[in-house]
């Protein structure tokens, strides 16, 4: 039972700390996805 | 000779008005330079193409000019031929990959049906076999002595494995049957937020499987080389199919180092297409793996009909998703059968990773060279003491 219990608080905070780091990257904005500031119309 | 008089005084009848033809003429090439300009949508000079993996090496067709018909163009876009963009997005280039098209009808034809049919078949068949075989007894009975099997690191790293892995499989089989089997009864509305929810949890969680992999790689491996004993015990079937038949086995018979190399091999795939997943357009794994293996002679692309590698940063991303998928539901089948074997379909087995300690006519019957190393081991003087009687 200690180490499942154990396994779970690992689980928990592996996930939510990659959360914390990667989640900025994962959701990457529509106005850094798809514009630029040297857009050109010609 | 008459003809040629006619055509001489023609010309001389029309020698006066030539000066106004030519600046006619002039004035009207002027015209339409200057026409030409204005409506030119000409890169700008110098411009460069981002994508070269378009179909016709991302030239335009005809050039620039428009020397070819609107329907070769368009098929030369439907061939997936490349432009020029200037945002960040340089894929964008690319209006229509073909590749997209024959990923999606495979991805959401055939080979879900054969996963799911996969998994359908393989509950089946442990169905039977429980049914024909029925529970794996302890044949002595229970001696009430107990061994320590697994230390609480060990069984933490088991269960961290077996935890997360549970979770990405019901998450990822979200993704890949949600849309078809679930949506329809719990409708849209509350089908959107829990396939959300289950999306980012597939993510984060997926570092957890990670962790849990290594872990368990470092503790185990060592125990899970194959070594003469494991063909003693193949032979003899594992003593599942027959009674009163205890082949010898180390810490890890050879059903568990099968298990244990499947997991660890398709643990890895799945840890490196996931990352690919997770931080797209950024590798080339297909396309390294092919080349490497076309050096040693082994064409993986002519065997499956897929195109010569390299391949664009958009169709790794659709190999790895199938990878992805494949190798993930091959797993969920392994860890089935897994399941099984360590729960219903075995007697005992499950306090190896419920309490961490067995019995000791269990682990004599399934592990009988790890009972004497650790008897032996128990022996000595030095030695803790490894068994313990049973409350």
């Amino acid at each position: 039972m200690k180490a499942f219990l154990l396994s779970i608080v690992v689980l928990l905070v592996v996930s939510l700390g990659a959360g914390f780091l990667f989640h900025s990257q994962f959701e990457t904005s529509a106005e850094t996805a798809f514009s630029s500031g040297n857009v050109r119309i010609q | 000779m008459s003809s040629l008089r006619t055509m001489c005084v023609s010309l001389a009848r029309l020698f006066p008005i030539l000066p106004v033809l030519a600046c006619a003429f002039v004035v009207s090439m002027a015209l339409s330079e200057t026409s030409l300009a204005q409506s030119s949508v000409r890169p700008p000079e110098g411009a460069v193409n981002t994508n070269s993996d378009g179909a016709v090496g991302g030239a335009v067709p005809g050039d620039a000019l428009g020397t070819t018909s609107d329907s070769e163009i368009w098929r030369a876009v439907r061939q997936g031929v490349a432009g020029t963009v200037s945002i960040p997005d340089k894929k964008a280039a690319v209006l229509v990959q073909s590749d997209g098209e024959s990923w999606r009808l495979m991805r959401n034809g055939p080979l879900f049906d054969f996963l799911g049919l996969a998994m359908i078949a393989t509950l089946i068949l442990l169905a039977l076999f429980f049914a024909i075989r029925g529970r794996v007894r302890v044949e002595h009975g229970m001696s009430g002595t107990r061994i320590k099997r697994f230390g609480t690191i060990e069984r933490s790293a088991h269960w961290l494995m077996a935890l997360s892995f549970i979770i990405l499989a019901i998450s990822g089989l979200n993704i890949s049957f949600g849309r078809e089997l679930i949506m329809p009864l719990m409708g849209k509305e509350a089908f959107g937020p829990m396939a959300w929810f289950l999306k980012h949890t597939h993510n984060y969680v997926a570092f957890a499987f990670m962790l849990g992999l290594a872990v368990a790689f470092v503790l185990w491996v060592v125990h899970n080389i194959p070594n003469g004993k494991d063909l003693v015990w193949f032979a003899k079937g594992g003593g599942m199919i027959g009674k009163g038949v205890h082949p010898p086995a180390w810490k890890f018979n050879a059903g568990q180092k099968v298990i244990f190399w499947l997991v660890m091999i398709g643990g890895l795939s799945l840890c490196l297409s996931g990352w690919a997943l997770l931080f797209p357009f950024q590798h080339h794994f297909f396309s390294d793996t092919f080349i490497a293996l076309s050096s040693i002679g082994i064409d993986v692309p002519a065997w499956l009909g897929l195109p010569e590698p390299p391949y664009s940063v958009i169709q790794e991303q659709q190999f790895n998703s199938i990878w992805h998928a494949i190798v993930a539901v091959l797993m969920v089948c392994l860890i089935f059968a897994h399941i099984y074997i360590g729960t219903i379909g075995m007697e005992g087995a499950f306090d190896a990773m419920g309490s961490g300690d067995v019995d000791l006519n269990w682990a004599r019957e399934h592990h009988s060279l790890w009972v004497e190393q650790m008897e032996q081991a128990e022996a000595r003087p030095s030695a803790p003491a490894k068994t313990q009687p049973a409350e």
